[in-house]
């Protein structure tokens, strides 16, 4: 999505939509509500206040959906989070350095040591798979099919 | 007069305040354990975190090409066994398809230099090598998941002779067209390089939060509404904790691997334009010839359709469909309409082509 594609003014117009609309929603169920009626009115309808709850939670739900997945759409977002892992990692990468440097310092293996231990094993694991396979090939070339 | 409805409104609060501890209790605070993936198998291979499931038969006659099932590098493969009666594999068995499945396992740091070249000349080959060994047949069918599709299809154009078809489901092709991901991974947004040479390998919280970003609503707040509606449903609470089991084990994905993905598929979309090279090799799904399927998920948010709709136009395969699903991403292998009614055709699709 390019930037011109945006458009901001619409999603802040949507934005403020949907605060109305769940507004006016919350208003209207207290307005239904008997006890902010007079007390002569009260009581002659049915009011079930669970259903209006629900009905303005719906209407909350919805609308913040669509506000809100439009804007983790938007470039401006995009570009911010981009940035904020981007510090992230800047701060991890000098952080790990400053540790593999004083644990190397004090001859203690660091983490990459045992990375590449570790890395050596499944690389000879690797090996001894294909070794295995050399062998099973070589004493049964013509495997029966199991079916 | 206000306290008839006063007493009513406490009284249904204090049915709600009921509920609404139930199912904190169940959803967060002390989720009942949950068994996944327990379709009868046995691992026939390993090599480093990789295991290679093969899953004993139920039905009485089994047809002779075996289907190998690669998923994602993301999340743990058994969305496609999640529970007995919910299981793509249950499904794909009983109807005598012999089944394997590759668990790529929870790379560890030592793993972060595995790259694609690891993953489709070393890993897949290796696979495809133990099946044919395994199963005795000379040939293989393969169902790739989301980034599995996207390495099958690498795969199949790189090895066709070891593939007689190839099924994808929700596969990221043509990475260019609209979408969350492909914003958030455009370059100017993300810089890969730095980001893998810090981390080393993605880590699980990174992506499970930015899957989350993507309908925040959804993920955090109505969820739990809907769960908390039907926490008294017993059937609804067992498939929500399997699910929220399989959504919360997350797994880090290898930075070589993330950092081609990002850069070469989601920066550059090298695949589709023809110009990825694996191992020196370029990867021209033109060498495509042999029958292909591709499911779709029509509300995938994920992996937009439009970037696999195409796929089959640009391999040379005469026998091709495309099925356009009206669900989710994850709803293609868990939801009971796809269970019920397209993974059947699915099979039926597969054992046309396997004899």
């Amino acid at each position: 999505m390019s930037k011109e594609a945006f458009d901001y003014t619409e999603h802040y117009k949507k934005f403020y939509e949907a605060w109305e609309k769940t507004m006016s929603e919350a208003m209207d169920m207290w307005k239904k509500n008997p006890i902010a009626k007079n007390e002569a009115n009260a009581g002659k309808e049915d009011y079930d206040p669970i259903a209006q709850y629900k009905k303005f939670y719906e209407t909350w739900e919805k609308s913040s959906s669509e506000v809100l997945e439009k804007w983790v759409n938007s470039p401006l977002f995009a570009a911010n989070i981009g940035k904020a892992v981007e510090k992230s990692s800047e701060f991890k990468k000098y952080f790990d350095e400053a540790v593999e440097k004083t644990l190397k310092n004090m001859r203690f293996p660091t983490k990459g040591d045992i990375d590449r231990v570790l890395a050596s094993i499944n690389n000879l694991e690797a090996k001894v798979n294909d070794l295995l396979d050399k062998v099973d090939d070589y004493n049964k070339p013509a495997r029966p099919s199991k079916k | 007069m206000g306290n008839k409805y006063v007493d009513s409104a406490m009284q249904e609060a204090g049915k709600a305040r009921d509920k609404f501890s139930k199912a904190l209790e169940i959803a967060l605070l002390n989720p009942p354990e949950v068994e996944v993936g327990v379709t009868p198998h046995e691992v026939i291979f390993t090599e480093n975190k990789l295991r290679l499931l093969h899953y004993y038969p139920l039905a009485e006659k089994t047809h002779p090409v075996p289907l190998i099932m690669i998923f994602a590098l993301v999340n743990r493969p058994y969305i496609l066994d999640l529970k007995p009666g919910r299981s793509v594999v249950e499904v794909l068995l009983k109807k005598g398809i012999d089944v394997y499945l590759i668990d790529w396992g929870s790379p560890g740091d030592e793993d972060k230099k595995l790259d694609l070249n690891h993953y489709i000349n070393r890993y897949i080959k290796q696979v495809v090598k133990q099946v044919k060994k395994h199963s005795g047949s000379d040939k293989v069918s393969v169902l790739g998941y989301c980034m599995g599709g996207t390495m099958s299809a690498m795969y199949t154009a790189l090895y066709p002779e070891d593939i007689r078809n190839l099924l994808l489901m929700t596969a990221g092709i043509d990475y260019k067209v609209e979408g969350t991901l492909s914003l958030w991974g455009d370059k100017p947004n993300f810089d890969v390089d730095k980001f893998i040479d810090a981390y080393g390998n993605v880590p699980a919280e990174f992506l499970q939060s930015g899957f989350i970003f993507m309908k925040p609503i959804q993920n955090l707040v109505s969820k739990y509404v809907n769960f908390y509606e039907n926490v008294d449903n017993e059937a609804f609470v067992e498939n929500f904790l399997a699910m929220e089991k399989w959504l919360n084990d997350n797994i880090p994905v290898p930075g070589e691997v993330f950092r081609e993905f990002v850069k070469y598929l989601y920066q550059e979309n090298q695949l589709v334009e023809n110009k990825l090279k694996i191992n020196g090799k370029r990867v021209d799904l033109k060498e495509i010839k042999c029958p292909v399927l591709n499911l779709i998920a029509e509300n995938d948010h994920l992996v937009p359709p439009a970037s696999s709709l195409g796929f089959t136009e640009m391999t040379s395969s005469k026998d091709t469909k495309t099925i356009v699903y009206p669900t989710g991403h994850i709803g293609l292998s868990v939801s009971s309409k796809s269970l019920k009614a397209l993974w059947p055709e699915v099979a039926d699709w597969l054992i046309e082509r396997s004899k």
